[in-house]
């Protein structure tokens, strides 16, 4: 023992990872390739973590870097007023405010007032994720699916503090008011009413994801397309996934390395190119409480090309689940049972849930969590990186009961 | 010195509960769910503070034990790595008995085990002992894993929290090893 540090600041400076240096970080990116804009993000997030203690931007800030994107973009001046913060997500800043413009056409068009919001990151995220590629997606699935209408990206923090996307306002709410207490969705439960509407949307909405248009893949400029028949996609998502591990985690488990190898190994190829959300459950979707019509899929921030099964595992994730009233039922995401939720989506979608690749993605999104709640929502609490410190602490207490599940899944169906 | 740790966060969370959040009750939803957040937190470390020492001491126990076990499966392949294993057990043991280590003593030495237990793993994937050291891997994880889970129940969050160790009784905390 030294007498020369207290034993926490000890036990920081002993971590790599704290305040990492370029060839720490340039030794993960080679080790674990994935696409091109993961991996801009991922090291964009290395090199900002050694920097400056992160000072959450003002409300002022955000507006005036708001203000000038817009003007940028449009070519003459604009007004905000209005603007407040928005809750929501345990991820990223949201701003809520007023525009006052007069449309694309210029400023001589129409003088109008439009409900926008500003959705930025602070200095590092449990999902670090690229605003470009939300955007591009958001677009892709514009008649879709209901999700907010994109109007203009700050990709590379021209104007704001951090890159940023600004799109309408959705109206709706995303918890029920029957059970208003629950953090970001884990075990929601919209009670009887709500419950049937909400389901059958669901999963059609699903479905007409996964079934998008191809042609719309055009759009999606920052993502890299599979290819059918190969597993190379797939290997890639699970890269992003380890490097992260590898970048945030403040202790290893070492059955995260028996999951990896095993990941690698058994990657199914794709047999068809969809478009995935990759956080698609109960919380990420707005919904108006009257009518049980979902509004708005949100958090399109994980959104991939890839595998379909990937968000249908996502969806029917114990965390995620409650129990139904008759006291056995688990109600996947608070819909329905997963056998019935599969079955509804072949029907919806035409395409069929194969068993087997139920199975990989099951313990993929398994892994997926367990990286971003063990690994990078308790780095960014530890480290003091965003606004929601306090709320990815908390939420690390759904860690190990994940993990544990983790464990008898891997056991009984890789092991 | 009068003032204990226990009494600041007992203090604190009285002021938080009993006037700051009622006051905040019609603020925005995200003040007020931070403000309930803050007050699970404050909780959960009034409730861990007193078994703190313990617990770490037992992990770091329990983690000497599973290193030594993966050095002997993989010493005869690969020796280096077995040795730095055996090391920093060695260490681990030395710290123990320390009466001036601290916590973060105990997870310096813990976290490096755990390090180098993942190194094994990766080192032993497509290897003659992969098999056994996967399954001691699971085996001692699912070992621990309910005093992990009872480490955290004060957040509300474990979806089965029947049949967990009670980690709030010192006495009872007493991790099984092999």
């Amino acid at each position: 023992m030294t007498n020369l540090h207290t034993a926490a600041e000890r036990l920081r400076a002993s971590d790599p990872r704290a305040a990492p240096d370029e060839a720490f970080t340039e030794s993960i990116r080679r080790r674990y390739p994935t696409e091109r804009e993961v991996d801009a993000v991922l090291t964009g997030k290395m090199r900002r973590r050694g920097g400056s203690p992160y000072v959450q931007p003002t409300l002022e800030v955000l507006v005036e870097g708001a203000r000038k994107l817009i003007e940028a973009s449009l070519g003459y001046e604009v007004a905000i007023s209005e603007a407040k913060w928005l809750s929501g997500g345990a991820s990223k800043l949201q701003v809520l405010f007023t525009l006052h413009w007069s449309g694309f056409e210029g400023a001589s068009g129409q003088a109008q007032s439009t409900q926008l919001v500003l959705r930025t990151e602070p200095a590092a995220s449990i999902t670090e994720s690229s605003r470009m590629r939300e955007f591009q997606v958001l677009r892709a699935v514009e008649g879709v699916l209901p999700a907010p209408r994109t109007f203009w990206v700050d990709a590379d923090a021209s104007y704001l503090p951090f890159p940023g996307i600004i799109y309408e306002f959705c109206r709706g709410v995303a918890k029920p008011s029957v059970d208003p207490g629950k953090v970001s969705g884990l075990g929601q439960n919209y009670g009887t009413v709500l419950r049937p509407k909400l389901a059958s949307q669901f999963v059609d909405m699903l479905a007409a994801l996964h079934t998008i248009d191809v042609a719309r893949f055009s759009m999606l400029e920052s993502f890299e397309i599979p290819k059918v028949g190969s597993n190379e996609a797939v290997i890639k998502q699970v890269n992003a996934m380890r490097r992260v591990w590898a970048e945030d985690r403040l202790e290893d488990e070492p059955i995260m390395e028996v999951v990896y190898q095993w990941l690698i190994r058994n990657a199914p190829p794709i047999d068809q190119v969809s478009l995935v959300h990759g956080d698609y459950r109960n919380g990420n979707f707005l919904f108006d409480e009257g009518t049980g019509e979902i509004t708005a899929w949100l958090d399109w921030e994980g959104a991939v090309l890839g595998d379909r099964h990937r968000d249908l595992t996502y969806a029917t994730m114990r965390s995620f689940a409650h129990v139904a009233e008759d006291g056995k039922t688990i109600l996947c995401s608070g819909m329905m049972a997963s056998e019935d939720m599969f079955a509804a989506y072949e029907k919806a979608s035409g395409l069929k849930v194969d068993p087997e690749r139920l199975k990989y993605y099951t313990i993929f999104n398994m892994y997926v969590l367990m990286v971003l709640i063990l690994g990078a929502a308790a780095r960014c609490s530890y480290g003091a990186q965003t606004h929601q410190d306090v709320l990815t602490n908390y939420l690390t207490g759904v860690g190990y009961p994940t993990l544990a599940e983790l464990c008898d899944y891997f056991e009984k169906n890789a092991l | 010195m009068i003032q204990l740790t226990d009494t600041q966060l007992q203090v604190s969370l009285r002021a938080l509960r009993d006037v700051i959040a009622p006051a905040l009750k019609d603020s925005a939803s995200h003040v007020v769910e931070q403000t309930h957040l803050v007050i699970a937190t404050l909780e959960f470390a009034k409730q861990r503070l007193p078994h703190t020492r313990r617990f770490y001491r037992e992990e770091l126990r329990y983690f000497i034990a599973y290193g030594l076990e993966v050095a002997a499966l993989i010493g005869d392949n690969n020796s280096s790595l077995a040795d730095d294993i055996r090391e920093k057990c060695q260490q681990g043991e030395e710290e123990l008995q320390s009466p001036e280590a601290d916590v973060e003593d105990y997870l310096l030495v813990n976290r490096r085990l755990r390090e180098l237990i993942s190194a094994a793993v990766d080192h032993a994937a497509g290897g003659p002992e992969e098999a056994a050291l996967n399954r001691l891997v699971l085996d001692r994880l699912k070992g621990y894993l309910p005093y992990q889970r009872a480490w955290l129940l004060p957040f509300g969050l474990d979806p089965s929290p029947g049949g967990l160790p009670p980690v709030d009784q010192v006495d009872a905390l007493n991790i099984p090893r092999t």
